[in-house]
């Protein structure tokens, strides 16, 4: 708001109350000298005290109003009780209300508002994982409508500051668990509104058992319903190929019952297949609807991928990939993965000859050397670093790890097919990813003994990270291969493209949580913390332990809260009072 | 002809006017003839009084027919019928009417009545009657007058008076008596709404006159409609004045009023000055029963 507006209104008030004044009568009289005389009398007597009186009364009101409702933070001690104040950022908190008025986090809000405003002046706030101590006034202001967002995407899973309460917003369908120092009293505040959803909790691909070439996709949908609702969820469930919607379907599914279809998409048009449910009276839309990307892959089975937000949103990354050919990564189930997270910002693509290896180190253009020195994470895409900056690293299906310091030459051995059984679970790079009975085609290799193994099927190694803080045993009498480690680097020796892993979000759950690694953004976590919410949980959007929020209470807690007038603001009515009062004195009404 | 009908006094009351006279206390009587009684050592034929002898007084005035009966220097003293100034300060200033109309001319016109019955009983009694309405517009002065014969000159002058302008007593004092008039009674017949009436009173006191002020006063003048911001214009000067107050306000201004009576009245009292306040809803006779209190007009010849 420009600073003259407040200015103008403040004038256009002052004009306002003058005028609406009413006029005064003209009166002749035939002489004012005993007016003159009694006015006189009256004002050396008492008036000037009076009106000075007056001034000073309506001043100090103007002023304790204002820092009363300002809560100006000078003027409060300060030093009563440190407030913690966390909120659920798990999917469901943007489940809307039965009746329409908001969501989960909306009510979570004016929840922690109506705590705030009941708390003590003395009492200071924090919220979130964020250490400022905020006043009253402050806090309120923060739980504006900006709140959630903020919150969601820069702490889902929030280690609270030390504080003597903390209440925890949250609809408890979650395993969501911020970190609270034993010592704080803890209070969960239920925002549970049950209400009606459905959506896909399964949706994947697979060759049809009577011919394997022609595919056939399994659909699952679960309803579920408000606790007192027993009837049945009228639901339409579409399936969709690029160009029309193949199949509608119209369901009635008992409140926590499930529907399985088989579908035939022999018939469909190449491309992604979408399922989308329509419900009324759906809360929760994020789960209505699945996407295959490459449905008739005749490959291994796909799964789809939930259109929903990735549970987990970090800082910005930059990456510089160096790719055999542009077109070989532009199609590359790595590339989509980075496009759907918005936290990776690919700021340069460096293609080399195909099949020149050495060429991916050839003089790169100015262009590209500045965006290189921009980057936080080189990428190598099925080629090796040769030379370039120590940045961390991150080889995807290398042809050949030595170089990167990842993995050893591979024997010469024919690719073998096997299935991931052993991981690492307790690595932040494996955290919310499912890697276990996923097969994967890779030749055999030799862990470097500079590198850890974080998934491993059989004696083949998958995933490994290489940290040069981290000492690891070196053979004795053997030198190190390889070149110099200097910054943290990460191998997936999977072949993306055709894994099963690319039509999952765990691939770019995987990425995600390896760029933040390498860039040090993703520190080890307390294995206590569960990973967020799976897909069939987030549907089940009423199954909690919690105590459902009675419906009167939604009502009263959904009424917009009037936020209380600043001191500034205040101070400005202050100062009409006392300008008012100065011209009814100064233009002789008083008597 | 002017039109007297203000002050067209009935038969029977210029009857009941006939029979008052004009009284002062510290002025002598002048050299023309007339009703005014002095008593005092003089060429009077009336005999009035004795008073014992004193050395210094003249021994023809001595009455040896008493001294041979009583025993005593008794000195004889005679009422000498002289004529009496009487200079009549009419105030003609806006204030006296304020507002077009009949209504809005009450003080006037009462004011006009006293000063006609004033003047009907000076001549009736001989004295020498001037005629001065002031303001601080130009009047003329009308006077001194003597002899009952110019009663209808002086009805017709004031019959044609008007009001306007401020009021300016001091000025007019200065003016009137400027000439080094011969000592008198002067009768100031005024709302004394104004600023200068204490200054004109004070230039009258080294004058040695004997002064009688008449306050004419309409309670209208202490009404207003109060009941929302009022400005005030003064009807002399066009002064105006904001006021915001209740109506109680009013009380507290006829309060005010009294107040400012009384201080003129004290100023009065205090050089041995009568002061009388005249209503314009009071009738003249309840106003010379008033008068004769305090000694401005004395019953019977």
């Amino acid at each position: 708001m420009p600073v003259w507006l407040p200015l103008l209104l403040a004038a256009l008030a002052v004009l306002a109350i003058y005028l609406i004044r009413p006029t005064a009568q003209s009166l002749s009289v035939a002489s004012t000298l005993l007016w003159r005389r009694l006015l006189a009398h009256r004002r050396k007597r008492h008036d000037r005290l009076r009106w000075l009186l007056s001034l000073l009364l309506a001043t100090t009101v103007a002023g304790c109003l204002a820092l009363a409702a300002g809560q100006a933070s000078w003027l409060q001690p300060g030093g009563g009780d440190r407030i913690a104040l966390a909120f659920d950022s798990s999917p469901t908190m943007s489940a809307a209300l039965p009746d329409g008025t908001g969501t989960r986090m909306d009510l979570a809000v004016a929840e922690a508002r109506r705590i705030v405003a009941e708390a003590d002046t003395s009492g200071r706030f924090t919220l979130g994982a964020d250490p400022t101590r905020l006043t009253p006034a402050e806090a309120l202001l923060a739980l504006s409508g900006s709140f959630e967002s903020e919150e969601t995407e820069e702490q889902p899973e929030p280690a609270i500051p030390a504080a003597d309460t903390a209440y925890l917003f949250t609809d408890g369908v979650s395993d969501w668990r911020p970190t609270i120092d034993p010592a704080t009293a803890t209070q969960t505040i239920s925002v549970l509104a049950p209400a009606r959803n459905a959506g896909i909790v399964h949706f994947v691909t697979r060759p049809a058992p009577s011919h394997e070439a022609k595919p056939e996709a399994l659909v699952e949908v679960l309803a579920t319903d408000a606790a007192s609702a027993t009837g049945l969820v009228p639901v339409e469930l579409m399936i969709a190929d690029v160009e029309t919607i193949r199949i509608r379907r119209q369901l009635e599914l008992p409140s926590g019952n499930r529907f399985t279809a088989l579908i035939d998409i022999a018939g469909f048009a190449p491309g992604p297949v979408t399922a989308s449910l329509r419900t009324p009276g759906d809360v929760f839309p994020l789960d209505d609807r699945a996407m295959l990307v490459d449905a008739r892959s005749t490959g291994p089975p796909a799964t789809a991928r939930v259109e929903q937000p990735l549970n987990r949103l970090r800082g910005q990354r930059r990456l510089v990939v160096h790719t055999r050919s542009r077109a070989s990564f532009a199609d590359s189930a790595a590339a989509r993965a980075f496009a759907a997270d918005p936290s990776v910002v690919v700021v340069a693509v460096r293609a080399a000859a195909d099949g020149t290896v050495r060429e991916a180190g050839a003089q790169p253009p100015e262009s590209s050397s500045a965006a290189t020195a921009a980057a936080d994470i080189a990428v190598f895409h099925r080629t090796i670093q040769t030379t370039g900056p120590p940045l961390p690293s991150l080889f995807l299906d290398p042809p050949d790890a030595a170089p990167a310091g990842g993995l050893s030459p591979a024997e010469a051995a024919p690719p073998a097919q096997r299935r991931i059984d052993r991981i690492a679970a307790e690595h932040p790079i494996l955290d919310g990813v499912s890697l276990l009975g996923l097969p994967a085609r890779i030749p055999t290799r030799q862990l470097d003994p500079r590198c850890t193994a974080v998934a491993a099927a059989g004696n083949l190694t998958a995933i490994a990270v290489c940290d040069p803080t981290d000492p690891a045993p070196t053979p004795a009498g053997s030198e190190p291969p390889g070149p110099d480690l200097s910054a943290r680097s990460v191998v997936i020796a999977l072949d993306l493209d055709t894994s099963p892993l690319a039509q999952r979000p765990d691939l770019a759950a995987l990425l995600q949580n390896a760029t933040e690694w390498l860039t040090g953004t993703l520190t080890d976590r307390d294995d206590t913390i569960l990973p967020g919410l799976q897909d069939e949980r987030a549907t089940r959007i009423n199954e909690s332990d919690l105590d459902p929020v009675p419906p009167g209470r939604l009502a009263e807690l959904t009424r917009e809260t009037r936020r209380p007038w600043s001191w500034r603001t205040l101070a400005l009515a202050g100062l009409l009072l006392a300008s008012i009062e100065a011209i009814t004195f100064f233009r002789g009404i008083t008597v | 002809m002017a039109d007297h009908s203000a002050f067209a006094f009935e038969p029977t009351f210029l009857a009941r006017l006939e029979r008052l006279r004009l009284l002062t206390r510290r002025v002598p009587a002048g050299g023309f003839k007339g009703e005014h009684r002095a008593t005092h050592l003089g060429s009077g034929i009336e005999f009035a009084d004795y008073r014992p002898y004193v050395e210094g007084d003249d021994v023809r005035h001595l009455d040896w027919r008493a001294y041979l009966r009583f025993d005593r220097l008794l000195l004889r003293m005679f009422e000498e019928h002289g004529d009496l100034a009487v200079y009549i300060l009419l105030d003609c200033s806006r204030s006296m009417a304020p507002t077009p109309g009949d209504a809005g001319r009450r003080k006037f016109d009462a004011a006009r009545r006293i000063a006609a019955a004033l003047t009907y009983i000076a001549l009736a009694t001989l004295d020498r009657v001037t005629l001065a309405p002031y303001s601080s517009q130009a009047h003329q002065v009308l006077g001194p007058l003597h002899g009952s014969r110019q009663v209808w000159r002086a009805l017709d002058f004031l019959a044609n008076l008007d009001t306007g302008g401020d009021t300016r007593l001091d000025h007019a004092v200065r003016q009137v008596f400027a000439a080094g008039r011969r000592r008198g009674l002067v009768i100031l017949i005024s709302d004394l709404l104004s600023d200068t009436t204490e200054g004109g009173l004070d230039l009258l006191l080294p004058l040695r006159h004997d002064v009688a002020v008449l306050q004419v006063t309409d309670h209208r003048d202490l009404e207003a409609p109060l009941d929302r911001d009022t400005t005030l214009v003064d009807s002399e000067t066009g002064d105006t004045l904001r006021v915001h107050g209740a109506p109680t306000l009013l009380h507290k201004l006829e309060d005010e009023a009294d107040a400012h009576r009384d201080e003129i009245r004290a100023r009065c009292t205090a050089r041995g000055w009568s002061f009388i306040e005249a209503p314009v809803e009071m009738r003249f006779e309840e106003l010379a029963l008033g008068a004769l209190r305090r000694g401005l007009l004395s019953r019977g010849r």
